[in-house]
Protein backbone atom coordinates (compact mmCIF):
# COMPACT_ATOMS: atom_id res chain seq x y z
CA UNK A 1 0.00 0.00 0.00
CA UNK A 2 2.96 2.31 0.74
CA UNK A 3 4.47 2.84 -2.51
CA UNK A 4 1.29 3.03 -4.69
CA UNK A 5 -0.15 5.57 -1.65
CA UNK A 6 3.43 7.55 -1.96
CA UNK A 7 2.69 7.46 -6.17
CA UNK A 8 -0.11 9.28 -6.01
CA UNK A 9 1.35 11.94 -3.02
CA UNK A 10 4.35 12.30 -5.45
CA UNK A 11 2.07 13.14 -8.27
CA UNK A 12 -0.38 15.38 -6.96
CA UNK A 13 0.75 16.63 -3.51
CA UNK A 14 2.27 19.53 -4.91
CA UNK A 15 -0.72 20.92 -7.03
CA UNK A 16 -3.03 20.06 -4.25
CA UNK A 17 -0.54 22.08 -1.22
CA UNK A 18 0.32 25.20 -3.59
CA UNK A 19 -3.04 25.82 -4.63
CA UNK A 20 -4.42 25.28 -0.99
CA UNK A 21 -1.48 27.62 0.15
CA UNK A 22 -2.07 30.43 -2.44
CA UNK A 23 -5.59 30.64 -2.11
CA UNK A 24 -5.64 30.12 2.72
CA UNK A 25 -2.52 31.86 2.93
CA UNK A 26 -2.29 29.55 5.56
CA UNK A 27 0.85 26.72 6.12
CA UNK A 28 -0.99 24.35 8.56
CA UNK A 29 -4.93 24.90 6.82
CA UNK A 30 -3.05 23.83 3.24
CA UNK A 31 -1.77 21.16 5.36
CA UNK A 32 -4.61 19.84 6.93
CA UNK A 33 -5.92 20.26 3.20
CA UNK A 34 -3.58 18.33 1.15
CA UNK A 35 -3.83 15.47 4.05
CA UNK A 36 -7.41 14.98 3.66
CA UNK A 37 -7.18 15.68 -0.25
CA UNK A 38 -4.66 12.69 -0.26
CA UNK A 39 -6.49 10.59 2.23
CA UNK A 40 -9.71 10.92 -0.36
CA UNK A 41 -8.05 10.05 -3.29
CA UNK A 42 -6.79 7.27 -2.06
CA UNK A 43 -9.92 6.02 -0.74
CA UNK A 44 -11.52 6.99 -4.04
CA UNK A 45 -8.85 6.02 -6.40
CA UNK A 46 -10.96 2.81 -8.06
CA UNK A 47 -13.59 4.62 -8.31
CA UNK A 48 -11.70 8.08 -10.57
CA UNK A 49 -11.04 7.80 -14.06
CA UNK A 50 -7.23 8.12 -14.75
CA UNK A 51 -8.02 11.35 -16.95
CA UNK A 52 -10.50 12.78 -14.80
CA UNK A 53 -8.44 12.51 -11.70
CA UNK A 54 -6.50 15.50 -11.94
CA UNK A 55 -9.40 17.17 -12.24
CA UNK A 56 -11.31 15.26 -9.53
CA UNK A 57 -8.33 16.15 -7.26
CA UNK A 58 -8.17 20.19 -7.73
CA UNK A 59 -12.04 20.22 -7.42
CA UNK A 60 -12.09 18.57 -3.79
CA UNK A 61 -9.16 20.71 -3.23
CA UNK A 62 -10.92 23.43 -3.74
CA UNK A 63 -14.29 22.48 -2.11
CA UNK A 64 -12.01 21.99 1.02
CA UNK A 65 -10.65 25.25 0.51
CA UNK A 66 -13.84 26.75 0.53
CA UNK A 67 -14.80 24.77 4.16
CA UNK A 68 -11.79 25.93 5.75
CA UNK A 69 -12.58 29.07 4.81
CA UNK A 70 -15.97 29.16 6.12
CA UNK A 71 -15.11 27.67 9.35
CA UNK A 72 -12.48 30.68 9.56
CA UNK A 73 -15.35 33.13 8.42
CA UNK A 74 -13.97 35.75 11.17
CA UNK A 75 -10.64 35.71 9.44
CA UNK A 76 -11.49 35.52 5.76
CA UNK A 77 -13.82 38.38 6.39
CA UNK A 78 -11.11 40.39 7.50
CA UNK A 79 -8.92 38.75 4.57
CA UNK A 80 -11.77 39.70 2.31
CA UNK A 81 -11.47 43.36 2.90
CA UNK A 82 -7.77 43.61 2.43
CA UNK A 83 -6.28 43.65 5.68
CA UNK A 84 -3.81 41.01 6.41
CA UNK A 85 -3.55 40.57 3.18
CA UNK A 86 0.23 41.99 2.51
CA UNK A 87 1.10 39.67 5.95
CA UNK A 88 -0.46 36.72 3.67
CA UNK A 89 1.88 37.79 0.97
CA UNK A 90 5.13 38.53 2.89
CA UNK A 91 4.44 34.76 4.08
CA UNK A 92 4.40 33.13 0.43
CA UNK A 93 7.64 35.37 -0.45
CA UNK A 94 9.39 34.19 2.23
CA UNK A 95 9.39 31.18 0.54
CA UNK A 96 11.53 32.22 -2.74
CA UNK A 97 12.60 35.91 -2.39
CA UNK A 98 16.33 36.18 -0.83
CA UNK A 99 17.74 36.78 -4.48
CA UNK A 100 15.90 39.35 -6.06
CA UNK A 101 16.75 43.21 -6.00
CA UNK A 102 14.31 45.42 -3.87
CA UNK A 103 12.35 46.97 -6.06
CA UNK A 104 11.56 43.91 -8.19
CA UNK A 105 10.43 42.11 -5.16
CA UNK A 106 8.57 45.23 -4.03
CA UNK A 107 6.75 44.69 -7.12
CA UNK A 108 5.83 40.68 -6.30
CA UNK A 109 4.57 41.40 -3.36
CA UNK A 110 2.25 43.96 -4.73
CA UNK A 111 1.08 41.71 -7.25
CA UNK A 112 0.64 38.53 -4.39
CA UNK A 113 -1.37 40.70 -2.45
CA UNK A 114 -3.54 41.26 -5.36
CA UNK A 115 -4.27 37.95 -6.01
CA UNK A 116 -4.75 37.22 -2.16
CA UNK A 117 -7.21 39.91 -2.23
CA UNK A 118 -9.35 38.43 -5.42
CA UNK A 119 -12.59 37.07 -4.34
CA UNK A 120 -13.70 33.84 -5.03
CA UNK A 121 -14.04 32.63 -8.21
CA UNK A 122 -11.55 34.77 -9.50
CA UNK A 123 -8.75 33.43 -7.01
CA UNK A 124 -8.84 30.09 -7.96
CA UNK A 125 -9.12 30.64 -11.58
CA UNK A 126 -6.16 32.54 -11.49
CA UNK A 127 -4.14 30.40 -8.81
CA UNK A 128 -4.96 27.19 -11.43
CA UNK A 129 -4.60 29.13 -14.78
CA UNK A 130 -1.92 31.82 -14.23
CA UNK A 131 0.02 30.37 -11.35
CA UNK A 132 0.43 26.62 -11.23
CA UNK A 133 -0.52 26.76 -15.86
CA UNK A 134 -3.53 24.24 -15.87
CA UNK A 135 -5.65 24.08 -19.05
CA UNK A 136 -8.41 26.12 -19.37
CA UNK A 137 -10.29 23.08 -19.82
CA UNK A 138 -8.78 21.63 -16.52
CA UNK A 139 -10.02 24.51 -14.62
CA UNK A 140 -12.93 24.74 -15.77
CA UNK A 141 -13.71 20.79 -15.37
CA UNK A 142 -12.39 21.79 -11.46
CA UNK A 143 -14.40 24.52 -11.01
CA UNK A 144 -17.44 23.00 -12.30
CA UNK A 145 -18.05 26.02 -14.37
CA UNK A 146 -18.52 26.55 -18.49
CA UNK A 147 -15.56 27.22 -20.21
CA UNK A 148 -16.76 30.42 -21.36
CA UNK A 149 -17.58 31.21 -18.04
CA UNK A 150 -14.19 30.67 -16.70
CA UNK A 151 -12.36 32.88 -19.54
CA UNK A 152 -14.60 35.57 -18.94
CA UNK A 153 -13.80 35.33 -14.75
CA UNK A 154 -9.81 35.18 -15.65
CA UNK A 155 -10.17 38.19 -18.07
CA UNK A 156 -11.78 40.27 -15.22
CA UNK A 157 -9.21 38.79 -12.80
CA UNK A 158 -6.38 39.87 -14.67
CA UNK A 159 -8.19 43.15 -15.07
CA UNK A 160 -8.49 43.78 -11.64
CA UNK A 161 -4.93 42.73 -10.58
CA UNK A 162 -3.57 45.41 -12.88
CA UNK A 163 -6.05 47.74 -11.33
CA UNK A 164 -4.29 46.46 -7.82
CA UNK A 165 -0.81 46.86 -8.68
CA UNK A 166 -1.16 50.21 -10.68
CA UNK A 167 -3.18 51.59 -7.79
CA UNK A 168 -0.38 50.91 -5.45
CA UNK A 169 2.66 51.49 -7.49
CA UNK A 170 1.32 54.56 -9.12
CA UNK A 171 1.05 55.17 -13.03
CA UNK A 172 4.35 55.56 -13.39
CA UNK A 173 7.94 55.38 -11.21
CA UNK A 174 8.17 51.31 -11.34
CA UNK A 175 10.35 49.39 -13.84
CA UNK A 176 8.31 45.92 -15.48
CA UNK A 177 11.89 45.06 -16.89
CA UNK B 1 -7.81 48.87 -26.73
CA UNK B 2 -7.60 48.39 -22.93
CA UNK B 3 -10.44 45.70 -23.11
CA UNK B 4 -8.70 43.42 -25.64
CA UNK B 5 -5.41 43.71 -24.32
CA UNK B 6 -5.77 40.22 -22.68
CA UNK B 7 -7.22 38.77 -25.92
CA UNK B 8 -4.36 40.16 -27.85
CA UNK B 9 -1.67 38.58 -25.53
CA UNK B 10 -3.69 35.44 -25.77
CA UNK B 11 -3.59 35.23 -29.71
CA UNK B 12 -7.30 35.46 -29.54
CA UNK B 13 -7.75 38.86 -32.10
CA UNK B 14 -8.03 38.31 -35.57
CA UNK B 15 -5.19 39.53 -38.04
CA UNK B 16 -6.92 42.50 -38.77
CA UNK B 17 -7.42 43.78 -34.87
CA UNK B 18 -3.95 42.81 -34.13
CA UNK B 19 -2.41 45.23 -36.95
CA UNK B 20 -4.88 47.62 -35.33
CA UNK B 21 -3.72 46.64 -31.58
CA UNK B 22 -0.07 47.23 -32.48
CA UNK B 23 -0.42 50.34 -34.25
CA UNK B 24 -2.46 52.05 -31.49
CA UNK B 25 0.33 51.35 -28.93
CA UNK B 26 3.31 52.47 -30.71
CA UNK B 27 1.42 55.80 -30.52
CA UNK B 28 -0.90 55.53 -26.75
CA UNK B 29 2.12 55.62 -24.07
CA UNK B 30 -0.67 54.59 -21.72
CA UNK B 31 -1.93 51.70 -23.45
CA UNK B 32 1.90 50.68 -24.17
CA UNK B 33 2.15 50.79 -20.78
CA UNK B 34 -0.65 48.61 -20.21
CA UNK B 35 0.50 46.07 -22.11
CA UNK B 36 3.79 45.81 -20.33
CA UNK B 37 1.96 46.18 -17.49
CA UNK B 38 -0.49 42.97 -18.43
CA UNK B 39 2.41 41.07 -20.07
CA UNK B 40 4.86 41.70 -16.45
CA UNK B 41 1.84 40.63 -14.60
CA UNK B 42 1.56 37.30 -16.14
CA UNK B 43 5.46 36.72 -16.66
CA UNK B 44 5.61 37.27 -12.66
CA UNK B 45 2.54 35.27 -11.70
CA UNK B 46 4.10 32.38 -14.11
CA UNK B 47 7.08 32.74 -12.13
CA UNK B 48 5.68 31.88 -8.77
CA UNK B 49 6.93 28.97 -7.50
CA UNK B 50 5.05 25.37 -6.70
CA UNK B 51 5.75 23.87 -3.02
CA UNK B 52 5.63 20.48 -2.43
CA UNK B 53 4.21 19.49 0.72
CA UNK B 54 6.06 18.81 3.79
CA UNK B 55 6.95 15.20 4.70
CA UNK B 56 5.09 15.26 7.70
CA UNK B 57 1.89 16.08 5.96
CA UNK B 58 2.20 12.73 3.37
CA UNK B 59 3.16 11.18 6.51
CA UNK B 60 0.01 12.12 8.56
CA UNK B 61 -1.94 11.39 5.19
CA UNK B 62 -0.62 7.48 4.81
CA UNK B 63 -1.61 6.85 8.93
CA UNK B 64 -4.70 8.24 8.29
CA UNK B 65 -5.38 6.03 5.44
CA UNK B 66 -4.38 2.76 7.37
CA UNK B 67 -6.69 4.26 10.13
CA UNK B 68 -9.64 5.37 7.75
CA UNK B 69 -8.95 1.88 5.91
CA UNK B 70 -8.76 -0.21 8.68
CA UNK B 71 -11.86 -2.83 8.13
CA UNK B 72 -10.41 -3.31 4.26
CA UNK B 73 -6.70 -3.37 5.08
CA UNK B 74 -7.21 -5.72 8.02
CA UNK B 75 -5.30 -8.93 7.32
CA UNK B 76 -7.35 -11.87 7.03
CA UNK B 77 -7.54 -13.87 9.99
CA UNK B 78 -5.53 -16.68 8.22
CA UNK B 79 -3.38 -19.37 10.63
CA UNK B 80 -0.37 -17.61 9.52
CA UNK B 81 -1.84 -14.65 10.96
CA UNK B 82 -3.37 -15.78 14.08
CA UNK B 83 0.09 -16.07 15.70
CA UNK B 84 0.46 -12.19 14.69
CA UNK B 85 -2.96 -11.94 16.06
CA UNK B 86 -2.23 -13.81 19.03
CA UNK B 87 1.10 -12.02 19.62
CA UNK B 88 -0.68 -8.55 19.57
CA UNK B 89 -3.11 -9.87 22.12
CA UNK B 90 -0.71 -10.97 24.26
CA UNK B 91 1.05 -7.53 23.78
CA UNK B 92 -2.48 -6.03 24.55
CA UNK B 93 -2.66 -8.44 27.81
CA UNK B 94 0.44 -7.20 29.23
CA UNK B 95 -0.50 -3.70 28.79
CA UNK B 96 -3.55 -3.97 30.39
CA UNK B 97 -1.84 -5.56 33.18
CA UNK B 98 0.59 -3.17 33.53
CA UNK B 99 -2.65 -0.44 33.39
CA UNK B 100 -4.34 -2.13 35.95
CA UNK B 101 -1.52 -2.59 38.38
CA UNK B 102 0.05 1.19 37.69
CA UNK B 103 -3.66 2.43 38.41
CA UNK B 104 -4.00 0.13 41.49
CA UNK B 105 -0.82 1.53 42.77
CA UNK B 106 -2.01 4.79 41.63
CA UNK B 107 -5.46 4.89 43.26
CA UNK B 108 -3.71 3.72 46.42
CA UNK B 109 -1.91 6.98 46.82
CA UNK B 110 -3.47 10.66 47.69
CA UNK B 111 -4.91 12.00 44.70
CA UNK B 112 -2.61 14.52 43.56
CA UNK B 113 -3.69 17.28 41.06
CA UNK B 114 -2.60 16.98 37.59
CA UNK B 115 -3.41 20.11 35.49
CA UNK B 116 -3.56 18.94 32.06
CA UNK B 117 -0.65 20.89 31.08
CA UNK B 118 1.56 18.22 33.11
CA UNK B 119 0.76 15.53 30.59
CA UNK B 120 2.97 14.99 28.11
CA UNK B 121 0.72 16.03 24.43
CA UNK B 122 3.15 13.64 23.19
CA UNK B 123 2.14 11.03 24.91
CA UNK B 124 -1.62 11.22 24.18
CA UNK B 125 -1.18 11.68 20.51
CA UNK B 126 1.05 8.19 20.36
CA UNK B 127 -1.24 6.33 22.76
CA UNK B 128 -4.26 7.96 20.36
CA UNK B 129 -2.19 5.79 17.74
CA UNK B 130 -1.74 2.96 18.81
CA UNK B 131 -5.40 2.59 19.86
CA UNK B 132 -6.95 3.69 16.92
CA UNK B 133 -3.96 1.06 15.06
CA UNK B 134 -4.86 -1.75 17.49
CA UNK B 135 -8.68 -1.38 16.83
CA UNK B 136 -8.23 -0.81 12.99
CA UNK B 137 -6.40 -4.40 13.56
CA UNK B 138 -9.58 -6.14 14.66
CA UNK B 139 -11.56 -4.62 12.39
CA UNK B 140 -13.55 -2.14 14.54
CA UNK B 141 -12.29 0.89 13.91
CA UNK B 142 -14.02 3.89 11.83
CA UNK B 143 -13.46 7.58 11.73
CA UNK B 144 -16.66 8.07 13.67
CA UNK B 145 -15.18 6.06 16.48
CA UNK B 146 -11.70 7.33 16.08
CA UNK B 147 -12.75 10.48 16.91
CA UNK B 148 -14.56 9.25 19.80
CA UNK B 149 -11.83 7.57 20.95
CA UNK B 150 -8.96 10.11 20.92
CA UNK B 151 -11.34 13.26 21.61
CA UNK B 152 -13.46 11.26 24.56
CA UNK B 153 -12.27 8.27 25.90
CA UNK B 154 -8.77 7.80 25.43
CA UNK B 155 -7.70 11.38 25.98
CA UNK B 156 -10.23 12.36 28.99
CA UNK B 157 -10.97 9.10 30.62
CA UNK B 158 -8.09 6.66 29.74
CA UNK B 159 -5.21 8.62 29.18
CA UNK B 160 -4.89 11.69 32.03
CA UNK B 161 -5.75 8.97 34.47
CA UNK B 162 -3.38 6.32 33.46
CA UNK B 163 -0.89 8.81 33.07
CA UNK B 164 -0.98 10.03 36.90
CA UNK B 165 -1.30 6.73 37.54
CA UNK B 166 2.00 5.47 35.55
CA UNK B 167 4.29 9.01 36.51
CA UNK B 168 3.04 7.51 40.53
CA UNK B 169 4.26 3.96 39.75
CA UNK B 170 6.62 3.16 36.94
CA UNK B 171 9.42 2.42 38.92
CA UNK B 172 8.14 0.41 40.92
CA UNK B 173 6.03 -1.83 38.59
CA UNK B 174 8.50 -1.68 35.80
CA UNK B 175 11.97 -2.22 38.17
CA UNK B 176 10.75 -4.17 41.26
CA UNK B 177 10.79 -6.78 39.20
CA UNK B 178 7.42 -7.72 40.10
CA UNK B 179 6.53 -8.67 36.40
CA UNK B 180 9.43 -9.08 34.58
CA UNK B 181 7.83 -11.10 32.14
CA UNK B 182 5.44 -8.60 31.00
CA UNK B 183 8.41 -5.61 30.74
CA UNK B 184 10.07 -8.41 28.40
CA UNK B 185 7.15 -8.93 26.43
CA UNK B 186 6.83 -5.30 25.85
CA UNK B 187 10.56 -4.99 25.03
CA UNK B 188 10.24 -7.69 22.76
CA UNK B 189 7.35 -6.37 20.82
CA UNK B 190 8.07 -2.62 20.34
CA UNK B 191 4.81 -1.80 22.25
CA UNK B 192 5.51 1.81 23.02
CA UNK B 193 8.09 2.72 20.84
CA UNK B 194 7.72 6.15 19.23
CA UNK B 195 6.90 5.35 16.05
CA UNK B 196 3.48 3.26 16.11
CA UNK B 197 3.36 -0.68 15.08
CA UNK B 198 1.97 -0.50 11.48
CA UNK B 199 -1.39 -2.40 10.43
CA UNK B 200 -0.01 -3.68 7.55
CA UNK B 201 3.02 -3.19 5.45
Amino acid sequence: MSGDFRSLADKYGARVYTFALYTLRRREDAEDVTQEVLVRLWQNREAISSEGMTAWVMRVTRNLVIDVARRHRARAAVMAEGADAQMAASFVASHHRADVDTQRGELRDVLETAVAGLEEPYRSIVVMREIQGFAYEEVAEALELPLGTVKAYLHRARRRLRDSVRSTMGDSGYDLS
Amino acid sequence: MRERIDAYLDGETSAAETRSLEAHVGACAGCARELDLARWCRRELRALPSFAPPHRTVDAAERAVSARTGNAEVIPFTPQRRARRARWMTVAAAALVIAAVGVWRGLRQPPAPVATADVDPQAIEQASRDAALALAYVGKYTRRTGTLIRDDVIGVRVVLPMHRAFVASREAVIDDAIVPGVKRAIDESGFGETSPPRVRS
